[in-house]
């Protein structure tokens, strides 16, 4: 048989009394502090999710802004390039006209040499050929034949001299 | 006004008689006055005879014929290289 | 050799067919010779200005003078080999010389022989030293413009084809650093240029041939040259000869440009050959007739009638004057015989400010005429901006108070005036000047700071050869300064100046 105390009744108004004081003052605290405590981390995980996703979109568009870099770089390469291009030919067309003047240049200076020794080969064979034809006539000249260059030369001028003088008078 | 009486008589060979008159008689026809010739000897002449009264010169040298034709051969054209392309 | 024997049967076929002639002809003699001048005694029928062969080497004389008993004969050569009694010979012509396209970019003297040791210079054609001007009924009023490149000239003392402008000023002004620098704006434009050099020192003649040769111009140009080494008779010959040749290409319808350096030194050799000659002296010592050599001269430049071809001949003449007086005897001739005149002073020289040209007492008589329209208009403003300028810069001298209005005016006038400047030797095309003209009247330089003008200049020039060339050449071509090509060009300019400061 179980002897109801008046203790046991105290015990166990003692222990509800517990149970309740334990309750509000620490269950309660307890568990909402457990309660914030996993609302905050839910609120955390969430926030983790947010930035988790926000990143994600900026490096989806650092992407994007990279690819375009990339493409602009390459199109400026590609510009560069042809401008590069360009240029060369530009020079390379200038070399080449160039090259052709100096040619031109060299092959003038060339024919004008040319003539130049042409001219001078010519004098040299006239010389020699005068020589050679004073020698001879210095030979060939007899008196007869001085006497009748004389005579046919000078009666020609003469004629004009006379031809003149008359021109001359009647004017 | 011209110097008149002395004309300068050049030849290449000491003048003979027969030559002096010829210059004489052909020379009287354009010089009125009298004049008197002044022999002179070039043998660079060749031949032929040149004679200077006052500034008149009359040219009839084998050298001054020479010289003319070597100038007339000089100045040919289509010696240059362009014809012996 | 094919060609000894060609040479062989020619000269064979000459001789065969060769007749001998006598030779009449006239002998003078040589009575004295001395500084140049030679007396000729003989020769009666010799007449003025006829050619004579002295001697026995083919020296060239002119006569010059007939007296009782002697002619009086300029000697073109080197007459120190020449005696008393030497033989004298007539060649009944006149003088001439050789004209052609076989003398560009070759030196010659005024007779043609060359100096630049390249060979005889064979010419297709022969022109008279000494001959007249074509007479007004051939002649058309200057319209065409001839561009220096000089932004100063172009704008405000514009030169025409067919002009002669004179450009004087005291030694070592840069008058023919101007000169050259019209001969070099020529390259490409289809312009036959000739440079006389009368009586220059040798080295400076040497240094203008390079310059020609430097900037590819002397492929265009014709040197005539006479040191002050060479007889009197040749140079004075040196000018009438360039003009000669000048006058070959120009009759053929072609454009040609001619220097005359300097006709000052022309005048000494004319006044010494005369003296010699025993004329009666003038005022100077000059001889009578020194403005008509001059004005034979010059008159011979001209823009030819359609009707003749519609070449024309532009000249320069260069005069130097003492201590800036333009007022002397053969300045104040020239001046009166040319259309304008470009006036180079020392004190502007002294400042640093080149071209030293004196813009207010320079002028060209053609000017307008012969302005593309649209630098016309620009150079309208210019004009006006720079006479405010100097006005107010002799007030502002005298450190007086000034508001801000007046300020602004002189900092603007200042910009545009350091905007013309320019350096030697680098002619700007017309679109360029244009572009600079309008830039400076239109205010744009006024937000840039004086002393990076120049540097903004050549930033722009260089901008502009590479972004804008269509619209440099819209500029040179079109009619009329249309609103469209002023906004395009105010565009061009206000973008250009917010990189440039942008950048500073």
């Amino acid at each position: 048989m179980i002897r109801v105390d008046r203790s046991i009744i105290f015990q166990i108004v003692n222990f509800v009394a517990l149970v309740l004081l334990l309750f509000r003052f620490l269950f309660k605290p307890v568990v909402k502090a457990l309660d914030a405590r996993s609302s905050h981390i839910r609120g955390e995980l969430e926030r983790i999710e947010e930035e988790k996703r926000s990143l994600e979109e900026e490096r989806k568009k650092l992407e994007e802004e990279l690819r375009n870099l990339k493409t602009k770089y390459l199109e400026m390469l590609d510009q560069a390039n042809r401008e590069a291009q360009r240029i060369k030919e530009t020079i390379i067309q200038e070399a080449y006209r160039e090259a052709e003047k100096i040619k031109r240049d060299y092959e003038r200076r060339a024919q004008r040499e040319i003539e130049r020794i042409f001219t001078e080969l010519r004098e040299d064979i006239v010389d020699i050929a005068e020589e050679v034809v004073k020698k001879i006539l210095k030979t060939q000249i007899t008196p007869e034949v001085q006497t009748q260059i004389i005579e046919d030369m000078l009666e020609e001028a003469v004629r004009r001299i006379e031809a003149e003088m008359e021109i001359a008078h009647e004017g | 006004m011209r110097d008149e009486e002395r004309v300068r008589v050049v030849t290449p060979f000491p003048l003979t008689g027969e030559q002096k008159d010829i210059i004489s008689a052909k020379l009287s026809r354009i010089i009125p006055k009298p004049f008197t010739i002044e022999e002179e000897v070039d043998p660079s002449l060749i031949g032929g005879v040149v004679i200077l009264w006052g500034e008149l010169l009359i040219d009839c040298s084998v050298k001054t014929q020479l010289e003319r034709l070597r100038e007339r051969i000089l100045r040919e054209e289509g010696f240059s290289h362009g014809d012996h392309q | 050799m094919a060609i000894t024997s060609d040479v062989l049967k020619r000269a064979r076929e000459i001789v065969t067919t060769y007749q001998p002639e006598p030779e009449i002809g006239e002998v003078g003699e040589v009575l004295e010779v001395q500084d140049g001048i030679a007396r000729v005694r003989g020769l009666r029928r010799a007449m003025l200005g006829e050619v004579l062969l002295f001697g026995r080497r083919g020296l060239r004389g002119q006569v010059l003078g007939l007296e009782r008993e002697c002619l009086q004969c300029i000697l073109f050569g080197d007459y120190t080999a020449l005696h008393t009694g030497d033989p004298v010979f007539r060649t009944g012509g006149v003088l001439e010389v050789p004209a052609g396209e076989e003398l560009l970019g070759r030196v010659v003297n005024p007779l043609g022989e060359p100096l630049d040791g390249e060979g005889e210079v064979v010419c297709r054609g022969r022109k008279r030293v000494f001959s007249p001007a074509p007479p007004v009924i051939d002649r058309v009023p200057v319209q065409r413009p001839l561009l220096t490149g000089i932004k100063i000239i172009d704008a405000m003392i514009p030169l025409g084809k067919g002009q002669r402008e004179l450009i004087i000023g005291d030694r070592r002004t840069g008058k023919t650093t101007i000169a050259l620098d019209a001969i070099l704006n020529q390259r490409g434009k289809g312009v036959f240029c000739i440079y006389v050099a009368i009586g220059q020192r040798l080295a400076n003649i040497t240094q203008v041939v390079e310059v020609l040769r430097k900037y590819k111009a002397l492929e265009y140009t014709i040197v005539v040259a006479t040191s002050s080494e060479d007889p009197p008779a040749l140079v004075y010959l040196a000018p009438y000869a360039g003009c000669a040749m000048g006058e070959y290409f120009m009759e053929q319808g072609e454009d040609v440009l001619i220097v005359y350096d300097d006709l000052t030194k022309h005048a000494v050799a004319y006044r010494s050959l005369s003296l010699l000659l025993r004329r009666p002296p003038g005022r100077e010592s000059y001889p009578g007739d020194i403005f008509y050599i001059h004005s034979s001269l010059l008159e011979r430049s001209a823009q030819l009638a359609e009707s003749r071809g519609g070449g024309s001949m532009t000249a320069l003449p260069i005069v130097e004057t003492q201590e800036g007086d333009i007022a002397s005897y053969i300045p104040t001739n020239i001046i009166s015989i040319t259309d304008g005149q470009i006036y180079l002073a020392s004190d502007l020289c002294n400042k640093g400010f080149f071209p030293a040209i004196n813009i207010g007492l320079s002028v060209s008589r053609v000017g307008g005429e012969a302005q593309t329209p649209i630098m016309k208009k620009v150079a309208r403003r210019l004009r006006l901006d720079l006479a405010q300028y100097f006005e107010l810069e002799e007030f502002a001298r005298f450190g007086a108070d000034l508001d801000v209005i007046t300020r602004k005016q002189l900092e603007h006038g200042k910009r545009v005036l350091e905007l013309m400047t320019q350096t030697y030797f680098a002619p700007l095309p017309l679109g360029v000047e244009i572009f600079e003209v309008f830039a400076a009247t239109q205010g744009f330089l006024d937000s840039i700071p004086l002393e990076k003008v120049k540097l903004w200049e050549q930033q722009l020039v260089a901008h502009l050869y590479s972004e804008h060339r269509p619209l440099l050449e819209r500029l040179e071509k079109e009619r009329d300064l249309t609103q469209d090509l002023e906004e395009e060009m105010r565009k061009v300019l206000a973008a250009f100046n917010e990189q440039f400061l942008a950048g500073a």
